[in-house]
């Protein structure tokens, strides 16, 4: 306690807060002052909390889209009781599971291989398929599905002839 | 007679008058307050677009619930406790409150709730920073803190409310305000030289640690 003031320094410093708030009664900011002015100590705590506070400056100024108060208040008086949507959440990149390397790796091979497969399909039965040319775009739609049933046709006569080959 | 224009009419008949069906005092309301809500969610969220929803849905809140508003309390105390409130909503469903289970913004770590070492440690914006950049550095220690202690710092430090207004939007006792502004300070001064260690300044000394040397 200082020589002149009345009160602890412990009651003080729990009322620094409040004091630099101004939110003190009148009576006990003038006991408050009283003591700072004899007591360096808690003028110092004062004077930090005073420092804290030049964090917290306006930001700058903000602006309200013209027309807005006019906008709220019809959709107001048309029923819209408000409910402010939510963006859809930001997305994350997944973690790094244990085993997710192997699992992109597999996946890939059964892609390489799905890959290959397909071609050496097609590669075998190229020749019992009609040629790009042979389906001829200007020609009109029955005409191209009356070719195209004949063209199976005579593949599926050539078929019995071709499985009796293979079994020789 | 000169009839008063409905600009320069008290908040209490703007709402009687919107309660009336009147369109035009509702508009003069929102007017009135548009930019102090403005000022207020910015300070949640940096998407524009968000600011503006919040700030259109706490109106149109407000106006759906314009008949429970009781007229001996301020409208705009009244206002800010929507505004609040849909701003916290808003961020717990984008998954945005921090406020942790294992958090208790109540309890108490030391002596009055605090890291006596960095609140013995002194921070102060360095003199040749722009009024702006104190700004964005504040504002982006603030981000990090709980929901409950940046709602509290938003109320005293940034709208410069008194303890008895920020009690009663939150409808906590001035106890719990002070209590809350406490530990709000102490965590926001924490963060702030965790983040920026550069603007410490040299210890000060507790006059008890000062009493007994």
């Amino acid at each position: 306690m200082s020589p002149r003031s009345s009160i602890e320094c412990d009651v003080v410093l729990a009322l620094v807060p409040t004091f630099v708030d101004d939110e003190v009664a009148e009576s006990v900011g003038g006991t408050v002052r009283r003591h700072l002015m004899d007591c360096p100590a808690c003028r110092a705590v004062v004077q930090e909390e005073q420092t804290m506070r030049q964090w917290f400056v306006p930001g700058p100024e903000v602006d309200v889209p013209a027309g807005f108060a006019a906008h709220v208040a019809r959709r107001a008086f048309a029923g819209d009781v408000g409910q402010a949507p939510v963006s859809a959440p930001q997305l994350e990149a997944a973690p790094d599971r244990p085993g997710g390397r192997v699992l992109a790796f597999s996946r890939a091979l059964v892609a390489v291989a799905a890959g290959g497969l397909v071609a050496v399909t097609l590669i075998l039965s190229g020749g019992d398929r009609p040629a790009v040319g042979d389906l001829d775009a200007g020609k009109n739609l029955e005409e191209a599905l009356s070719e195209l049933e004949a063209e199976n046709l005579s593949l599926e006569l050539k078929a019995p002839a071709r499985r009796v080959e293979g079994s020789r | 007679m000169h009839k008063p224009s409905l600009e320069t009419q008290d908040d209490g008949l703007l709402v009687e008058g919107t309660l009336g069906g009147n369109p035009r005092c509702f508009e003069v309301l929102v007017g009135r307050y548009e930019r102090r809500l403005f000022g207020l969610v910015r300070h949640y969220t940096r998407s524009a677009v968000e600011v503006e929803d919040i700030v259109q849905d706490t109106f149109l809140k407000a106006y759906s619930r314009l008949e429970t508003f009781q007229r001996s309390s301020a409208f705009y105390t009244w206002l800010y406790r929507i505004a609040v409130n849909t701003i916290l909503d808003f961020m717990k469903r984008q998954g945005r409150n921090p406020v942790r289970a294992v958090e208790d913004p109540e309890a108490v770590t030391g002596p009055r709730g605090v890291d006596e070492t960095t609140e013995r440690k002194s921070i102060r914006p360095d003199a040749r920073l722009e009024q702006a950049e104190i700004s964005a550095i504040t504002r982006g220690v603030m981000e990090e803190l709980p929901e409950i202690f940046r709602t509290v710092l938003v109320m005293r430090e940034l709208e410069q409310m008194r303890y008895q207004d920020i009690a009663d939007v939150l409808q906590v006792s001035i106890g719990t305000v002070e209590s809350r502004l406490f530990r709000a300070r102490a965590r926001f001064k924490k963060r702030l030289l965790q983040l920026h260690p550069e603007f410490a300044a040299s210890q000060i000394n507790s006059p008890d640690k000062e009493s007994k040397a």
